[in-house]
């Protein structure tokens, strides 16, 4: 009986402590602010950068507490909850895709920064070309922290090896590939692209892919008059013939069948690990030096730089990624959010995050600082820099069921549900219906 | 067949069911325990055993301190203990009344308490979330804690009603006549008695609270609130590859339940059961 | 005129019939009636569609997919975890040295959270570095190494692990109870009259338990057919919708796509579906109970 009534005070006393007390807590105000994005959540910047910016924010921004809840993590899944959520004032401050930006200004749901960001002395160190993807109407919607331009990576110590030339045409990628699938046993293949439905990258490589076969124009043309619908079905058919010959060709096929359906959490560390020998990639790859000795070494010295191949009709182009953060337009404390958007892309901070997860400054002052020279990292960015003149963004539209349908449609054809101009068909009919519905 | 072959026999089979039972579902427990201590290298070698150096605290110093699991570990504790806190309250007082009470159409009353099982979660969480959003109780632990209660509302009564039905009413009515009113008949003797059952229905609503997905994922927004299931799932989406840490989280999330379920599970089955085995 | 007694009793339950009634009738009420509207989540403006939306369903190819793939895991799930609950509780009944320790840790699977056992099957079910495809790799298998969530001809049997992984052992010691129930004078009695044991537990002990075996069937159905947490955290419907199930699929309607007009009708159709089980079955026991 005694264990018993031992048991039921400690219960009693947790249940009174955490019930009530834990509603109180909720009650007792504080000034927070919350602020989601993606790296801090998937660790792509180191747990040491988190924790220095955490500890750092306290003299920044005295009087203010930062929760750490960061989000969900994913792009998609923050954008979904973003947009339903907005309005209930969390996050204040949001990070995300050039695509989401587009979506968010047509709803509504972020604040334009042109009076906080003319006032502020630093504003000139911004480059100007990784501004201006944010005007949107004339309005800037978020200012830049990482920029980069969509290249390929390549295992220069394999090519050395069997003597190969780096491809540049899709023809010469799908042979050479199909030749190191072979050459190694399929212990490397050749090459990887992501094709998850819902995954950024993927939805980003495949807009390379078009952007090629349309020799740079825009899937879709925004103006006062509205949304063009650019593509056609014969665009559309080149680009998922890429696809379907990738994931072809008997034994050898250019890349593993087994990783159809996923997308960027498979690349990056496959390719560190040494399972492909080429993929689509921007800098961000740099800071997985960290997860073994075998990436430290892939990443180092194995590892080179060049043009994503391009189709044979069509011209070479990549796509632009411009990542920014953006002030939610339903804040209860805009100038405290400012301040914090004002703490992340300073000068240190914006430095210190894209040495670490890889990335383009789009401050000059960020740029000049040692640290990147210190890292050794100076020749990786500039293997992607070289590829900004060839690229393209995304036009500001709704990306998200056009995303979802442009890798539907790659589904169907790598599982070979449909040929690639079936689902051409499919893809155009999609895409014109979501138009119709004003989904756009 | 001798009785002594016919036991050994039978002995045998039990046995192996026993091993395979042992090895289907208490092995991936064991392995992602040991997962939790290896580096991030020596669980990527795909070997089974791993030597001595490979072992570390890595993965649970991460998880603790960057991702700050403590936090959220709290939250899921509040939470849970006040949805079996709540629970119990609604259910004993129910179960009691349904089991002692002649209500005009008890029996309409229970089978209609147990149909709400019938109702897709799904379905429910849509006006459910429209209603916490309009009432700005999104993102705080009532919000959170309401959504759960629904989950655990209809097993509890229906589970206490049974446990109840077989203590002897003689007991309740004796004390009714020496003048007890109803709390002091549910204080002094459906509580020291019907305690198993009212602790597994209390473990029951705390297990399904800690484990919920769904209403947490839709109604939170903010270290206030967020759950260390939530959380976990998200690690494991967002660290696909980084398995040693999310095996950490994980076994960090499954320890409470493990611990609390090795308090009741000698009364478990009785408690569980109660309503389904008729004396 | 009531009497207090009666009047104690009706107070008692109010406040569970209150709680549910609010949060339970109301919205299942609700969600009903928009699933008659266009509501979308991010659009203002509602109107009345009438059956606009369960219209489209019938033509919604996904619709049917996540229908059949839903049907056919409850009935194969709810099936395997009768059988295997009935063989795990028969060894239980055996009075062997162990068996008590046994008993006491079976029910582990079923108290650990949803997400933290998808993580683990996740984990495991990884290509090269994953307990299975080690497991295979060690015995000679080595061809079968995937990502068995991935490949779509295997992710929707292997979500079905996942159930029985979880129920099984609930089953076992459920049975097992309604088993340790059973007078033993009937089975003395069997013996005496020179039945087998293969008869004593077919005209026995199956009968004997039938009530539980009603009550677990039962809500399990309704729990494996309503089940979301599975299917959503370990694959989210796919690849390639083979996992795709009513709830994962109402919920990709509502918080994905927004329109939850259209979201609430699939959710509708799916407490349609449960009440006609529901009512087909109660009308058999019945009829069992009669006869």
């Amino acid at each position: 009986m005694s264990k018993r009534k031992w048991i039921f005070i400690g219960l009693s006393v947790v249940l009174l402590t955490g019930g009530p007390f834990g509603l109180l807590c909720d009650v007792k105000a504080e000034k927070t602010l919350s602020f989601w994005n993606m790296p801090f959540v998937t660790q792509e910047v180191s747990p040491e950068y988190i924790s220095n910016w955490e500890k750092d924010i306290k003299n920044a921004l005295p009087g203010y507490k930062v929760d750490n809840f960061y989000g969900p993590g994913k792009y998609k899944d923050q954008r979904d909850k973003f947009l339903l959520q907005a309005k209930s004032a969390t996050p204040d401050v949001i990070e995300g895709l050039l695509e989401d930006t587009a979506v968010y200004v047509q709803k509504g749901l972020i604040e334009p920064l042109d009076s906080y960001f003319k006032s502020w002395p630093e504003s000139d160190q911004f480059i100007e070309s990784t501004l201006a993807p944010l005007r949107i109407n004339g309005k800037l919607y978020g200012l830049p922290y990482n920029t980069n331009a969509r290249a390929m990576v390549y295992r220069k110590d394999i090519f050395e090896k069997h003597d190969l030339s780096i491809p540049q045409t899709w023809d010469e990628l799908i042979r050479t590939a199909r030749k190191i699938t072979e050459l190694t046993a399929k212990k490397t293949y050749g090459f990887f692209v992501c094709t998850e439905v819902g995954d950024p990258r993927a939805a980003q490589e495949f807009i390379s892919w078009y952007y090629q076969v349309s020799k740079k124009k825009n899937l879709f043309d925004v103006s006062s008059g509205g949304i063009a619908f650019n593509g056609t079905v014969e665009e559309f058919e080149k680009v998922l013939t890429l696809y379907d010959e990738l994931f072809k060709g008997g034994d050898f096929p250019a890349c593993d069948l087994n990783v159809r359906g996923t997308g960027w959490p498979v690349e990056d560390p496959g390719y560190v690990a040494g399972k492909w020998a080429m993929a689509p990639m921007g800098p961000w790859l740099w800071g997985r030096r960290t997860e073994s000795p075998a990436a430290q070494d892939i990443l180092e010295n194995k590892t080179a730089i060049t043009r994503l191949p391009y189709s044979p009709d069509g011209v070479a182009a990549t796509y632009l990624e411009v990542k920014p953060i953006m002030m939610n337009a339903y804040s209860k404390d805009k100038a405290g959010a400012w301040e914090l958007i004002k703490y992340i892309v300073s000068k240190e901070k914006m430095a210190g995050w894209l040495v670490d997860s890889g990335g383009i400054p789009s401050r000059k002052d960020s740029a000049e600082m040692d640290v990147f020279e210190k890292a050794g990292i100076k020749w990786w960015m500039k293997g992607f820099a070289n590829e900004l003149p060839i690229s393209v963004t995304m036009a500001p539209i709704n990306w998200g069921p056009v995303s979802e349908a442009n890798l539907r449609a790659v589904n169907y054809v790598i599982y070979d549900k449909k040929t690639p101009l079936e689902a051409a068909e499919w893809l155009y009919n999609r895409i014109m219906e979501l138009k119709n519905n004003n989904e756009l | 067949m001798s009785k002594a072959r016919r036991k050994i026999g039978v002995a045998i089979s039990a046995y192996t069911i026993v091993s395979i039972s042992m090895a289907f579902f208490i092995l991936p427990l064991l392995w992602i325990i040991y997962c939790s201590f290896r580096t991030q290298a020596s669980i990527f070698t795909g070997k089974v055993f791993a030597s001595l150096h490979e072992f570390t605290l890595e993965n649970y110093t991460t998880i603790l301190s960057v991702t700050d699991y403590p936090t959220y570990f709290m939250n899921s504790f509040k939470i849970a203990t006040m949805v079996s806190l709540l629970a119990l309250i609604c259910s004993i007082a129910g179960a009691y009344g349904l089991s002692r009470f002649k209500i005009k159409g008890k029996n309409a009353i229970i089978l209609g308490i147990f149909s709400t099982q019938m109702f897709p979660q799904v379905l429910l969480i849509i006006p459910m979330y429209l209603i916490v959003f309009s009432l700005q109780m999104l993102d705080t632990v009532i919000g959170v804690v309401l959504g759960q209660l629904i989950l655990v509302l209809p097993f509890s009564i229906w589970m206490l009603k049974g446990y109840f039905d077989n203590i002897p009413v003689d007991i309740d009515d004796s004390a009714r006549v020496d003048g007890c009113n109803i709390f002091q008949r549910l204080w002094h003797i459906i509580l020291p008695i019907g305690a198993p059952g009212i602790m597994v229905a209390g473990f029951f609503s705390f297990v399904v609270s800690w484990g919920d997905y769904l209403i947490v994922s839709i109604i939170s927004q903010s270290q206030r609130t967020a759950t260390a299931t939530l959380v976990i799932q998200r690690l494991s989406s967002a660290l696909l590859i980084r398995w040693g840490q999310v095996a950490a989280a994980a076994v960090l999330t499954i320890v409470p339940t493990i611990i609390l379920f090795s308090f009741v599970q000698k009364r478990l089955v009785e408690g569980l059961t109660a309503g389904a085995i008729k004396e | 005129m009531m009497t207090a007694r009666k009047q104690q009793g009706i107070l008692l339950i109010l406040p569970a019939l209150v709680v549910m009634g609010v949060f339970t009738v109301y919205p299942l009420l609700e969600g009903i009636r928009i699933a008659f509207t266009n509501k979308h989540f991010l659009k203002e403006g509602v109107e009345f569609v009438g059956l606009q939306n369960f219209i489209r369903l019938l033509s919604d190819e996904i619709f049917w997919i996540s229908l059949y793939h839903s049907v056919t895991l409850t009935v194969v799930v709810v099936f395997l975890q009768f059988l295997f609950g009935l063989i795990l509780a028969w060894a239980m009944t055996q009075n062997l040295p162990g068996m008590s320790w046994f008993k006491s840790i079976i029910m582990a699977s079923w108290v650990i959270p949803v997400a933290a056992t998808v993580i683990l099957f996740k984990f495991m079910a990884q290509p090269d570095i994953g307990l299975i495809n080690i497991v295979f790799k060690t015995i000679g298998f080595e061809e079968l190494n995937r990502y068995w969530l991935g490949d779509p001809e295997v992710a929707l049997a292997f979500i079905m692990l996942l159930h029985l992984w979880r129920n099984v052992p609930f089953y076992g010691v459920a049975f097992l109870a309604a088993m340790q129930a059973i007078p033993k004078s009937y089975y003395e009695a069997a013996e005496i009259d020179g039945a087998g044991a293969w008869h004593r537990f077919w005209y026995i002990t199956l009968p004997g338990i039938r009530n539980m075996v009603i009550v677990m069937v039962t809500i399990h159905v309704l729990w494996t057919f309503n089940n979301f947490d599975f299917v959503y955290l370990a694959t989210g419907g796919g690849p390639v919708n083979a996992t795709d199930v009513l709830p994962v699929y109402v919920y990709r309607q509502c918080w994905n796509s927004y329109t939850i007009g259209y979201g609430a009708s699939i959710g509708t159709v799916m407490l349609l579906l449960l009440m006609l089980y529901f009512i087909v079955f109660i009308k058999l026991s019945d009829r069992d109970n009669i006869s």
